[in-house]
């Protein structure tokens, strides 16, 4: 069994799986410029927020927080942060830099706040640090190393039979040789809450439940039936009836280990071993709060297919359904149907899957890189300014 | 594989269908205690949950060995078990006095 996978060594001593030159628009003013900057260089990637004052207590946390973690990502190899107004990009690059990585300060108010003096500077920062960038290699690093996101969309009966389990066996893989795991998604712990809290010391499982609980008010007080939203019209087309059923499937991901921690979004844990991120369950939401904490790399299993990728962790998309497999070739880097027409074993697949995982870790693309379906998006929560 | 339904524990009263199954199909469920025969009592498209006994109204519905909801109306062995017959426990809305 492999236990080793080839990563770019960071100063702070974590690794990457990629090494990407990330274009980071932390202000709604200065999206277009990044974006112009982007298609101007090879291999960058583009994050922008649409936000950048105003947003309050949690909000503005969660923002930062986020920002940051993209900047600090072990998979990000250097960072331009572009922004309008100085000191906040000033700041943000300052956190990003304690990491050791490059990071440049792109501030809109010493560009005139003309867009394309500020294009011209980025383009030229860009492509030095692209070229820094392409000298570094791959080294061989333990699977301690990694930080794996657990993530379901679009689930179906078939995802608590076979994708979810099959992930939650890596999950108790890479737990086992040091690793750390996140599963999120709160509301789809509603009914399999105990189960996971059995796992937990008490102040965590007590900090668990909590945060069931404060979800499942807010659907409450919202007057919203979870039926038809949780589980969600494909969900239910698929044949599955209740959040309990669809939440008993999903925590599958999370393996057996012992639950260390309650994450915020884009928190980093503590430690290693599994942990579970208090968020939202729409995916892009979900991933990119488990990314913006530092996962590398995300599993993620589908029922009937999804397209959501993060852009800066590979994302492998997963399924254990046979006519999802046969439909989407080019969406699902990994099959796991041979488990659910028996096939295969759930050891088997495991193994392959484990084997994959360590390939795309290593550099082998994900079917979602290749076709450029990366995305990242901050949760937002509150009224702002 | 000699069976069209898995269910994971053997305390579960539904059971997820493998394939389409037809009304009046006999048809051999996996638990981990072994094989048992069933007869859907009507079609079971792939994927859905077919009752392993008769489930009486406001009996919980077991899979994985646990509760994924109550029964709304009695189901009877053999039968889809689904949102038409089956509902969740929690986040029920605060409903107004009487």
């Amino acid at each position: 069994m492999t236990k080793v996978f080839d990563g770019f060594e960071r100063p702070d001593g974590s690794v990457g799986v990629r090494n990407h030159l990330l274009i980071l628009s932390v202000n709604g003013l200065t999206g277009p410029t990044a974006r112009r900057i982007g298609r101007s260089v090879m291999n960058a990637k583009v994050v922008t927020t649409p936000y950048g004052s105003g947003l309050l207590g949690e909000d503005g946390a969660v923002q930062t927080r986020s920002l940051i973690g993209m900047g600090r990502h072990p998979n990000v190899g250097a960072t331009i942060v572009v922004g309008a107004h100085p000191p906040q990009v000033r700041e943000l690059a300052a956190a990003m830099a304690e990491v050791g990585k490059p990071v440049e300060a792109l501030i809109f108010d010493d560009c005139n706040h003309d867009a394309l003096t500020m294009t011209d500077r980025g383009i030229r920062l860009a492509a030095a640090l692209s070229r820094d960038l392409s000298r570094q290699r791959r080294r061989e690093a333990p699977v301690s190393k990694l930080f794996l996101a657990m993530e379901c969309g679009r689930s179906d009966p078939s995802s608590g039979l076979v994708a979810n389990p099959l992930v939650g066996r890596i999950s108790d893989r890479v737990v086992a040789e040091g690793g750390r795991v996140v599963i999120g998604e709160t509301i789809e712990w509603l009914g399999a809450e105990h189960i996971l809290a059995s796992r937990a010391e008490p102040a965590v499982a007590e900090q668990l439940v909590a945060a069931v609980a404060r979800r499942e008010a807010f659907a409450v007080d919202a007057g919203i039936d979870l039926v038809g939203n949780n589980p969600g019209p494909t969900n239910i087309a698929a044949g599955l009836s209740t959040i309990e059923e669809k939440s008993l499937g999903g925590i599958a991901k999370g393996g057996t280990s012992p639950v260390r921690s309650v994450l915020g979004i884009a928190q980093p844990p503590a430690g290693p071993g599994l942990h579970v991120m208090d968020a939202p369950a729409y995916s892009p939401e979900s991933v990119t709060g488990m990314v913006t904490a530092g996962a590398q790399l995300a599993l993620f299993t589908t029922g009937v297919g999804n397209s959501y990728v993060s852009l800066l962790a590979p994302t492998l998309k997963i399924s254990g359904n046979p006519e999802t497999a046969a439909r989407l070739h080019e969406q699902l880097d990994f099959d796991g149907s041979g488990v659910f027409t028996g096939v295969d074993t759930m050891d088997k697949a495991a193994d392959e899957l484990f084997a994959t995982l360590i390939d795309v870790a290593s550099g082998t693309l994900t079917w979602g890189e290749i076709l450029d379906e990366g995305e990242e998006v901050i949760s937002r929560m509150g009224p702002a300014l | 594989m000699n069976w069209q339904a898995v269910a994971l524990n053997d305390n579960d009263n539904v059971a997820l269908v493998l394939k389409a199954v037809e009304s009046g199909e006999r048809i051999m469920v996996s638990r981990p205690g072994g094989l048992i025969e069933l007869i859907a009592t009507e079609a079971v498209p792939f994927c859905h949950k077919i009752a392993l006994a008769d489930i009486e109204t406001g009996q919980a519905v077991l899979r994985y060995g646990e509760a994924i909801g109550v029964a709304r109306s009695a189901i009877g062995e053999g039968c889809v078990v689904h949102t038409h017959n089956l509902v969740s426990r929690r986040a029920q809305q605060k409903r107004p006095a009487p």
